[in-house]
């Protein structure tokens, strides 16, 4: 049987704290048990922007890395490749008023913005750890977990911030066994 | 985990329904869409939703419009309104129209999880409403037969699981127990439901005259039968047939009887055609039956014929704890059939019911409630309206304790029975006037 390549690439979308990056790829490998690596940053897309509502539209974000992730996928060849791009910038959704993060089940980009995570007053610690709690829980839903009525879990829905800082750095043991195979499971 | 809610986005924008979806999808939860009210319709005609979002702004028929339809033909789905424009006017009327909730877009993202838990909330409240409600329902009422004692639930187990089949049942019970009505409440659970009920009292009409309404006759059968007329036997036409007092059948009917459920044919009098007839027979009766069989006035055959399943009723002195049930609902029978707006009863006297021994069973204390609504003063039935009930027939509260203690308890009940009157009371008990306001100061005996 020929175990599936899973690459995860953490990128920046725009100007972001460099400090970041390499501590949400380091919490990918701990939580997911999947090798992360900071990727090549890229710009945020003018066209995402909504003059109305001053923010970026996230699906045009989206389409956005997509469209360099193909030609760059094309080239590696990788089974599966999952990316995390991590903005500074107040993203949508149409329905939304904003979103900390958002992804499509099973697809392979989501987005993270850590524009609201210091709403509430924080530390630059209690940031950061905010904005990796949002980048796993929407790398789940990149694997096809769907959203966990434990309010301690990763991937529930949370949608403040007071519900962020409740969640643990885990998922509980339901959702931990929807997780993707990990890579010491596929090294056998 | 809690339940998911079948729900329906309905938005004449794609990218908001397909926001909507999204969203769902993340949430585990499946959730269609429509584009304009028309097909939200369509879509609720062909499968159930529990809750719908809805744009108040649409081409054609709008949120609004969308919402009295929904609320008119499917009250139970749940409808909140989304829209853009923020407006008072149309906020309250949606609300006042049955609306859940209302949310302005775009809104927060907590405010979809609330809304999201108001809704099952809501719900979950609504069915256990329905749960205990029809709990109660079953408990007290069995298609209008009233009843939560123990006796009575293994009447109403027994009911549905005998009208599955078409095997006779016999009835047995005092009169006025409620035979016909459980009879009833066989026939509308069974199969043959929507077909006749006929009841036939065997025991009202002579013999000449209840075979011709049982089997009919032919034109010339005997004097006065100027035309042919059918039988209840044909007239059924597969419904049920309801013989009360069944033992007051005669022998030869009862051979005829025999013959017919066993051919399932009958003949007309005066007829030599054979009429194919399809009915299930349910009978009842107040007389011991055995007495009869053991008489020869009841065929052995016929008996076990007619009661496959027997099904006792019990007197009402055997559950008295139904007696306030069916005073309740008497009470609000007569108070609605009689211009006396009568609401209660006080609690001395449904305990005084209770006592009674309803030698007459619930017809009598029907008839009880019934006279005590039309000749009462006020809107309260108190002691002294039942004071009519026949003192023979009020069981003593209790047969134990010493000389004395009966004769307090026996005393007391007797000026209870006699609304006070001291001069009736005396009567009944067979002593002075005087000897009976001596013993009401001896035991401290106190009107209330």
């Amino acid at each position: 049987m020929v175990s599936r390549e899973i690459s995860i690439q953490v990128i920046a979308l725009g100007p972001v704290d460099d400090r970041l990056l390499p501590i949400v790829a380091a919490n990918v490998f701990a939580v997911f048990d999947l090798a992360a690596q900071v990727g090549r940053a890229c710009e945020v897309p003018q066209g995402a922007y909504d003059p109305h509502r001053d923010q970026y539209e996230v699906a045009a974000l989206l389409k956005s890395i997509e469209n360099r992730r193909t030609v760059a996928a094309n080239r590696q060849a990788v089974a599966e490749s999952k990316t995390i791009a991590i903005t500074a910038v107040d993203i949508f959704v149409p329905i939304f008023s904003y979103v900390y993060g958002e992804a499509r089940q099973g697809a392979s980009t989501a987005v993270v913005s850590i524009h609201r995570l210091a709403d509430k007053p924080a530390s630059a610690a209690d940031i950061y750890l905010r904005a990796v709690k949002v980048a796993l829980h929407e790398l789940g839903h990149l694997f096809d977990m769907p959203h966990c009525e434990d309010d301690l879990c990763l991937m529930h829905y949370a949608d403040t911030l007071a519900a962020i800082d409740r969640q643990h750095l885990q998922f509980c043991r339901y959702c931990r066994a929807e997780l993707p195979p990990s890579g010491s499971e596929r090294l056998g | 985990m809690s339940t998911k809610l079948r729900t329906m986005i309905v938005d004449d924008e794609k990218i908001i329904r397909e926001a909507f979806l999204h969203w769902f999808e993340k949430h585990g939860q499946a959730a269609d869409a429509a584009a304009s009210g028309i097909e939200a319709l369509e879509k609720l005609a062909s499968q159930p939703f529990d809750l719908l979002f809805v744009d108040i702004k649409m081409p054609g028929m709008d949120g609004i419009e969308l919402l009295g339809h929904v609320k008119s033909d499917y009250p139970e789905t749940a409808v909140v309104i989304i829209t853009a424009y923020a407006s008072i006017e149309s906020a309250i009327k949606a609300m006042k129209m049955g609306a859940s909730d209302y949310l302005m877009k775009p809104f927060r993202p907590d405010q979809l999880s609330l809304v999201l838990e108001k809704v099952r909330q809501q719900k979950q409240r609504a069915s256990e409403y329905d749960y205990v409600k029809g709990r109660l329902e079953k408990m007290t009422r069995f298609d209008n037969i009233i009843g939560r004692s123990i006796p009575m639930q293994e009447v109403f187990a027994l009911i549905p699981e005998v009208a599955q089949s078409d095997a006779s049942v016999l009835l047995t019970g005092e009169t006025g127990t409620g035979k016909e009505l459980v009879a009833k409440a066989i026939h509308a659970k069974s199969p043959r439901a929507n077909l006749p009920f006929i009841a036939i009292n065997c025991g009202a009409l002579p013999e000449s005259l209840l075979e011709s309404e049982l089997f009919g006759h032919e034109k010339g059968a005997f004097t006065h039968a100027a035309s042919s007329r059918r039988g209840f036997l044909e007239i059924v036409s597969g419904g049920t047939l309801f013989f009360d007092e069944v033992g007051e059948i005669s022998k030869k009917m009862q051979m005829d009887l025999l013959r017919t459920l066993e051919d399932k044919l009958i003949f007309r009098v005066g007829s030599r055609t054979a009429v194919p007839v399809d009915f299930r027979l349910v009978s009842a009766t107040s007389q011991p039956l055995d007495k009869k069989r053991s008489e020869g006035s009841l065929r052995e055959d016929f008996f076990y014929r007619i009661g496959v399943i027997e099904i006792k009723i019990p007197p009402l002195r055997d559950r008295r704890e139904d007696v306030p049930l069916l005073v309740e609902h008497f009470l609000q029978k007569y108070g609605q059939e009689t211009t006396k707006k009568v609401e209660r009863v006080t609690p001395e006297a449904v305990e005084r019911l209770m006592q009674y021994d309803w030698p007459g069973n619930v017809r009598e204390l029907q008839n009880a409630i019934e006279r005590a609504v039309v000749l009462s003063r006020g809107a309260t039935l108190r002691l002294a309206d039942f004071a009519f009930l026949t003192p023979s027939a009020v069981s003593l509260p209790q047969q134990t304790g010493t000389l004395r203690q009966r004769e307090e308890r026996y005393i007391y009940a007797v000026l209870c029975d006699n609304a006070w009157n001291i001069t009736r009371s005396a009567t009944v008990l067979g002593i002075n006037r005087v000897t009976l306001h001596k013993k009401i100061k001896r035991y401290g005996f106190e009107r209330k």
